[in-house]
């Protein structure tokens, strides 16, 4: 079957053990507002322009026949609505500055595309892995996939918000070799004022999953005023000390690499200002994981 | 480690620092190696000519100026060093005139200048001698078996020849005795016991290796020192050895004797390495296939970390290849961050060797001992990394000349671009030819010819059919390059049509000037090039590598043992040979340096480049055991500890695809972009440049470019 993505990132370090490519689904049911990745919100297509590649020299606006594009003085301005995705003007786009974000693939496809790296999967561990967006939202798509990678005796992961079905979770369990989530937000309502949705089933998801005897590796994004304090992380560690099971704990630092792309969809980016997070205090946050043993 | 011999260690790099900075005052930059040569007094030696042209040529000139030079040439001792000697002189480049006059090669000369070609005509060493054959026969053995053959062949011109290699060892032997004589009278005259030993010692070495064969591991060592800095001496020779199983009997014996630690022995080899960044091979297999790894290998490797100055060391990469050895290695290459070791992908090396005709037990002879080169130590002659066709400059010779047809094609362009590089070929190839022909009365092997298998036992140099084998090398140059402008014509000139013929011409005639000339470029820059995986470039760099394979391997005369074997590498010719390239379709400017060896040019993916990278090095490789390398610059983000084994990782991937050799740069941008600034900031930067690392300051401003370039750009 086909699924949507944006794209297969290789040579990933950090989406699980080894050397891994990544699969990056798109769409997600989550608006986390400091997300990195906005370009995996939309379960559509998307048309991407990068000011600074942009030479200027107007040929989008020559070939394009829907009059998305304009400038008087002043930079090129984009009338997304009137965009249908022809892929015109990024054919014949120079400098490389329009693109089209969203890829539809059939999962054999991907599939290849992500195996073509298995001599270094060998070579150096790894394997492949699946994130997003939210890969359970096109479950049977990653199923294939995964599948495939598993005949393939490849190691697999997925990196989930874990907002699914136990239906849907399940269904993938035996092609998984390691699930991957957030636990971003402790307080449910504070959860859901941050990414949009509540936060129980996040947690019954992972411990149900913990305790099926999955191995796991929770992560929480420290955000700056948001998580970023001892009482938040100590509750999270609480309740994942709660739950039996093969649990792994980090903490990833925010950054603002993902700060352009918003820009560059149209889209509006709703913590404009914030700072990385001051490493002093992801390394004073660590310590109290390690107190509870993770 | 011993305090003392950490002590002493440091000294030596301090010292080693100071000569860089002298050399680089005195003598200004210099794009090659480093090569552990030190400024030599003002004056001392000057070189004696035999021709109206200032130059020297022939067996008696050569062993003339190399005699008078050793009769004069200082000596060094430091008593912080076990090993006494330095060179100083590059006899070979201080001629006037590196070929003999009276060998002209005018009818080649037209292609040559045409088509960029280095030809090799009157170019020196490059293949390896048989250390083991020395550490073996010592000088005196040496001289035995010389005196022995004069028996056999007795006409006047091979006693002469074999009277000029006997004075070339005398003249080696009188410089070593006057460093005994030297180390004698400081033993004599200093009051610090400590460095009285050092002197005493040293005289002690030097005097029992004055003859005979070395029989511990300092006096081995001592002896390699001795041979490679004469050989350095007399044409900048610096090809290496096996050196872990060639020290490992001398290693092993004195630890059993009691006579040495390993401690000592890691200073030893610390001394050892400082000397000269000669190219060392550790690991792989020997000739039945096992491995050669043992402690010595390891010793070699903590030494190695001790001094951490510009080092050749390159590990050999096999299926049996002891784990820890790998592990030690790629440790150290990212704990030092200074380009050492390198590693050689034995899997392909020896599959293409032996498609040549030989026999696997051969071929796993066959070893890395220079900038890209493999040799079978004292057995063939090679004229390995001096043969290059910038393939470049031969697309713009086809490309110009169809300029103004009006029923250019693609195809045509290809047929036309075949039918120069064939030509390119064989002209480099009549070079080789004329050079095997004329060689030995310009400048005959000397040095070389004592450690080769054949020379002293047939009287013939070893460029006269005196070698065992003569496996010629002939490197392609520019690849990327040219596979990116047929493919960028193929995507967007006959595809898209967005492109017209005539606007391409105009676009690079003009060096893309203009908005227009930009746009265009961007469009061209547009195209799936080299390095991407099923891209237009790669299936455009396979025909390439095929013709030009095909091409090099037609030249071979099985009747006169001569094969040829072609490689892609450009060593520190990439500036050069762009400054002789106008703009080509692929988007690259005029007069900017060609693509690198076998590598794509940078910014060729956007995503996984390191990954793509190896596949496509793998790739591309000519397949007859001559090497493409992998020019590996290494994220230094990626560059940790804990990453150790993804980057071992990626290095078994390449060789399993059918890799070669890969050569790896770890480079802070930062610091490179200020030691590019003020090169004074950071006098002991090392880079591997190509195949060979050197200091960063010593290099040329437009080469510490092209490196800063190149790192900006992946």
């Amino acid at each position: 079957m086909k699924g949507i993505i944006t794209a297969i990132q290789r040579m990933s370090i950090h989406d699980g053990p080894g050397l891994r490519s990544t699969l990056f689904m798109k769409g997600c049911n989550l608006r986390c507002r400091w997300c990195h990745n906005p370009e995996t919100w939309n379960p559509l297509k998307q048309l991407q322009h990068i000011p600074s590649r942009c030479m200027e020299c107007h040929t989008c606006q020559s070939v394009c026949r829907y009059d998305v594009f304009s400038s008087g003085e002043g930079p090129l301005e984009l009338d997304r609505k009137s965009c249908i995705l022809c892929g015109d003007c990024v054919e014949n786009c120079p400098g490389e500055a329009l693109s089209i974000v969203g890829r539809e693939i059939t999962a054999g496809d991907a599939a290849a595309e992500l195996l073509s790296d298995k001599v270094f999967f060998e070579t150096a561990g790894g394997g492949v892995t699946i994130s997003g967006g939210e890969p359970l939202l096109q479950a049977e798509f990653c199923r294939e996939v995964l599948e495939i990678c598993k005949n393939e005796d490849i190691h697999t992961a997925i990196e989930s918000n874990l907002t699914g079905s136990w239906q849907v979770i399940s269904g993938l369990s035996d092609y998984v070799d390691l699930w991957m989530c957030d636990l971003k937000i402790y307080d449910s309502a504070k959860h859901k004022e941050w990414t949009g949705a509540g936060n129980e089933i996040i947690k019954e998801n992972i411990a149900r999953l913990a305790m099926s005897g999955a191995v796991l590796t929770v992560r929480t994004p420290v955000i700056p005023g948001v998580n970023d304090d001892e009482n938040e992380i100590g509750k999270m560690c609480e309740f994942l000390s709660s739950v039996h099971g093969n649990i792994v704990y980090e903490l990833l630092p925010f950054h603002t690499l993902g700060f352009e792309k918003y820009g560059n969809l149209g889209m509006r980016n709703q913590v404009e200002g914030m700072k990385d997070l001051d490493t002093a205090v992801l390394e004073r946050l660590k310590r109290i994981p390690e107190q509870y043993g993770f | 480690m011993d305090k003392i011999h950490d002590t002493r260690i440091r000294h030596l790099r301090e010292r080693k620092l100071a000569q860089t900075q002298e050399k680089l005052r005195v003598e200004g930059s210099l794009d090659e190696d480093d090569y552990g040569r030190i400024v030599p007094p003002e004056g001392l030696w000057h070189t004696i000519p035999n021709h109206p042209d200032g130059s020297f040529y022939g067996y008696d000139a050569w062993a003339d100026n190399f005699c008078s030079l050793m009769d004069v040439h200082p000596v060094y001792i430091d008593p912080d060093d076990a090993f006494a000697g330095r060179w100083m002189y590059f006899m070979s480049k201080m001629r006037k005139n590196k070929w003999n006059p009276a060998y002209p090669y005018t009818h080649l000369e037209e292609n040559i200048r045409k088509y960029d070609i280095i030809c090799g005509i009157g170019d020196d060493a490059h293949f390896a001698p048989d250390y083991e054959m020395g550490v073996k026969l010592g000088w005196g053995g040496l001289i035995r078996k010389i005196e022995y053959y004069k028996t056999v062949n007795t006409a006047p011109e091979q006693i002469h020849f074999y009277d000029l290699h006997l004075r070339v060892i005398r003249a080696v032997q009188g410089w070593i005795g006057r460093h005994v004589a030297k180390a004698e009278e400081l033993a004599a005259s200093e009051t610090d016991p400590g460095k009285k030993q050092s002197f005493v010692e040293i005289a002690q070495t030097n005097r029992n290796i004055l003859e005979d064969a070395p029989k511990t591991l300092r006096e081995a060592c001592q002896w390699i020192i001795w041979y490679h800095l004469a050989s350095r001496t007399y044409n900048r020779d610096g090809a290496g050895g096996q050196i872990d199983s060639l020290l490992q009997p001398f290693y092993e014996n004195d630890l059993e004797k009691g006579t040495l630690d390993r401690d000592k022995a890691v200073y030893y080899m610390a001394c050892f390495l400082i000397n000269d960044p000669v190219y060392w091979q550790l690991g792989g297999p020997d000739e039945n296939g096992k491995d050669q790894t043992s402690e010595i290998s390891f010793v070699i490797l903590d030494a190695a970390d001790k001094i951490n100055t510009s080092l050749n060391i390159t590990v050999r990469v096999h299926d049996g290849l002891d784990e820890r050895l790998m592990k030690k290695a790629v440790e150290y290459l990212v704990k030092n961050r200074n380009g050492w070791p390198r590693f050689s992908g034995d899997q392909a090396l020896v599959a293409g060797f032996m498609k040549n005709g030989f026999s696997k037990e051969l071929a796993r002879k066959r070893i890395a001992v220079g900038c890209n080169w493999m040799s079978l130590p004292g057995l063939e002659y090679t004229l390995n990394d001096l043969v290059k066709v910038n393939m470049a400059k031969v697309f713009e010779v086809a490309f110009k000349e169809l300029e103004h047809r009006n029923d250019i094609s693609l195809q045509m362009l290809w047929e036309n671009f075949t039918e120069h590089l064939g030509i390119a070929v064989h002209t480099a190839a009549e070079g080789i030819r004329h050079h095997l022909r004329y060689q030995k009365y310009n400048e005959p092997e000397l040095l070389l010819n004592l450690l080769s298998h054949g020379p002293i036992e047939k009287a013939r140099d070893a460029s006269d059919d005196g070698a065992e084998y003569y496996n010629l090398a002939i490197d392609g140059a520019g690849l990327a390059i040219v596979a990116d402008s047929f493919a960028a014509i193929e995507e967007h000139v006959e595809g898209s049509g967005q492109i017209s013929w005539p606007q391409l011409y105009h676009a690079v005639d003009s060096d893309f000037g203009g908005p227009e000339g930009e746009r265009i470029r961007l469009i061209l820059r547009k195209t799936g090039r080299y390095g991407k995986e099923n891209s237009t470039g790669e299936k455009w760099a396979l025909r390439v590598r095929d013709v030009f394979t095909v091409d090099v391997r037609a030249e071979s005369e099985p009747e006169l043992r001569r094969c040829f074997i072609p490689g892609f590498f450009s060593w520190a010719n990439t500036v050069g040979f762009g400054e002789a390239v106008g703009a080509t379709p692929d988007g690259r400017h005029a007069g900017k340096p060609i693509s690198h060896g076998a590598n794509p040019s940078p910014g060729f993916v956007t995503d996984g480049a390191s990954l793509s990278l190896a596949k496509a090095v793998a790739k591309i490789q000519p397949g007859y055991g001559n090497t493409a390398p992998m020019q590996w610059e290494l994220d230094p983000t990626m560059a940790r500890g804990d990453n150790v084994p993804l980057i071992e990782g990626i290095i078994k991937a390449h060789f399993k695809l059918g890799g070669t050799l890969i050569n790896v740069n770890i480079m802070d941008k930062e610091k490179v972009l200020e030691a590019h600034k003020d090169p004074s900031k950071y006098p002991d930067l090392v880079v591997r440049v190509t195949g060979f690392t050197a200091y960063f300051p010593m290099l040329s401003p437009r080469f510490r470019q092209l490196v800063v370039d190149r790192i900006l750009e992946n």
